[in-house]
């Protein structure tokens, strides 16, 4: 580290303790910003991003704030495909288009949403501002739709990248020129979520009403969504790896030989482990390394997953309570290095013991 | 002295002389019902303790575990809060520790590599 240097336009040499302890704060700041789930506040978006707009020396353009980032990607289709038609008082048709499509839906997610189950107001949400898509835009709409990433900004979901411009700043001291016109943006990342901007409109959608996550803060949930819009659409998670709704929702029926199936073998282990090892025994490749008399104790197995070089292995045993349980271990024992190369090993690295140290309970229930 | 007296689903149950010395601990997380929660279950089926000083050791605890301790005056049992539990597993007074067993995903990190 070469000499900690700090001037309104550098910063340079590291960052001392007392900078790291105050950075640490700022970043916990920015991830609850990008965890917010409190429902957006116009009163506040609506003069951030109207400030983006003056920062670029464009009109105030008019802003419509949608429930979920899927009603943004059809109302974003709907404008985009009018727009690429090239029609007369296009512009007007395209903020026609994208109110349209962002309100129609919005209103159908909201009554939706009163009276019946989430999962069916995501439908109609969906089926609602594509509907409103297809009427204004047609087949192109909906292909739009599809491309929205194209176009789009993070909002809070980019809040690292503010966490970091902001630390710079309000930490290292920093005062550059372009701060003036950040700090609107800066605003519309705490107070919005993902949004498109065109000249003349910017939709800009809500928070999510829950995110659920596991104990390494990856999304995640075992029997829902881990993220919900308040309009009923939801993203499902495994460990950080986003996987099918009807996964997590069907998992006791959903058919292993489905889990192979899919291309992304990322995807597939997640899916694997949400059905449970157990079922998936029907459909891999297994081989036993040792076996205890004792069901209870259970038998070392390797199963191999289409698309991995390396068989993962797993203890199968017998449960009082869930019957035969599959769970996996690891090749050798944090503990104290050794193999796990047998049912005790196995069962001693469970519960962070040895196999020296480890004895079988006397008892289960 | 520690001696494994039994095991309840993921819990391993073991009765120990005294609570062991230089550890850090944090409290423990209730139920609806105010028991301790021994073993957290996402679909509320927790293992738990109704009575007794319970406490989550957070010191030179391995990856992926959890070890709790109770210190119980009065005879009290390991529950579980489901329709369909686990047995009970009765517990005299004593000083007890609870080991939460782990799992490993032998797939998730190979996964990620080739996803990658």
């Amino acid at each position: 580290m070469g000499r900690i240097i700090r001037t309104k336009s550098k910063a340079e040499g590291g960052i001392t303790t007392a900078e790291k302890a105050r950075m640490d704060k700022h970043a916990d700041l920015w991830i609850s910003r990008a965890l917010r789930t409190e429902p957006i506040e116009p009163g506040k978006i609506v003069p951030a991003i109207e400030g983006i707009y003056a920062a670029a020396n464009l009109k105030n353009p008019r802003v419509i704030i949608v429930p979920s980032p899927l009603v943004m990607a059809f109302a974003y289709g709907a404008s985009a495909a009018i727009l690429h038609t090239g029609k007369k008082s296009k512009t007007y048709a395209a903020t026609r288009a994208a109110t349209y499509a962002a309100t129609g839906a919005a209103t159908r997610a909201a009554t939706d949403a009163a009276t019946d189950a989430a999962t069916y107001a995501a439908t109609r949400a969906a089926t609602g501002a594509s509907i409103a898509c297809y009427d204004m835009a047609g087949e192109l709409g909906l292909a739009c739709a599809r491309r929205w990433w194209d176009n789009m900004q993070g909002g809070n979901m980019w809040a690292g990248y503010d966490g970091y411009l902001t630390a710079c700043r309000d930490i290292l001291g920093l005062e550059l020129s372009c701060h003036n016109a950040y700090a609107h943006w800066e605003q519309a990342a705490i107070h919005g979520g993902f949004r498109v901007m065109h000249e003349d409109f910017c939709i800009v959608s809500d928070f999510p009403e829950f995110i659920h996550m596991d104990a390494e803060n990856r999304p995640h949930c075992e029997d829902g969504p881990s993220h919900r819009w308040r309009d009923g659409w939801s993203l499902y998670h495994w460990h950080g790896v986003k996987v099918p709704g009807e996964w997590i929702e069907n998992r006791e029926t959903i058919d292993p030989a489905e889990i192979l199936k899919t291309e992304n073998v990322e995807e597939r282990a997640a899916g694997a482990a949400i059905i449970g090892w157990p079922r998936m025994l029907d459909v891999l490749k297994s081989k036993t390394i040792d076996k205890d008399e004792n069901p209870d104790h259970g038998e070392l197995i390797e199963l191999t997953l289409p698309g991995l070089d390396r068989p993962g292995r797993f203890l199968k045993a017998e449960c009082p309570r869930n019957g035969i349980i599959v769970e996996g271990v690891p090749y050798e024992s944090d503990i104290d290095g050794s193999p796990i190369n047998t049912v005790l090993a196995a069962q001693a690295w469970r519960v962070g013991e040895t196999p020296k140290s480890f004895e079988f309970p006397p008892v289960r229930t | 002295m520690k001696q494994k007296i039994g095991q309840q689903g993921e819990v391993a149950i073991m009765k120990i002389a005294a609570l062991p010395t230089d550890i850090e601990t944090k409290s423990v997380e209730r139920s609806k019902s105010g028991a301790f929660i021994i073993s957290h279950s996402e679909s509320g089926h927790h293992h738990v303790i109704p009575d007794g000083e319970v406490m989550e050791r957070t010191s030179d605890v391995p990856a992926g575990m959890r070890i709790l301790y109770a210190i119980l005056d009065n005879p009290s049992s390991l529950r579980q809060e489901a329709d369909h539990a686990h047995e009970n597993f009765d517990l005299e007074s004593g000083v007890y520790e609870f080991r939460i067993s782990r799992e490993y995903d032998p797939f998730a990190e190979q996964a990620r590599i080739v996803a990658d």
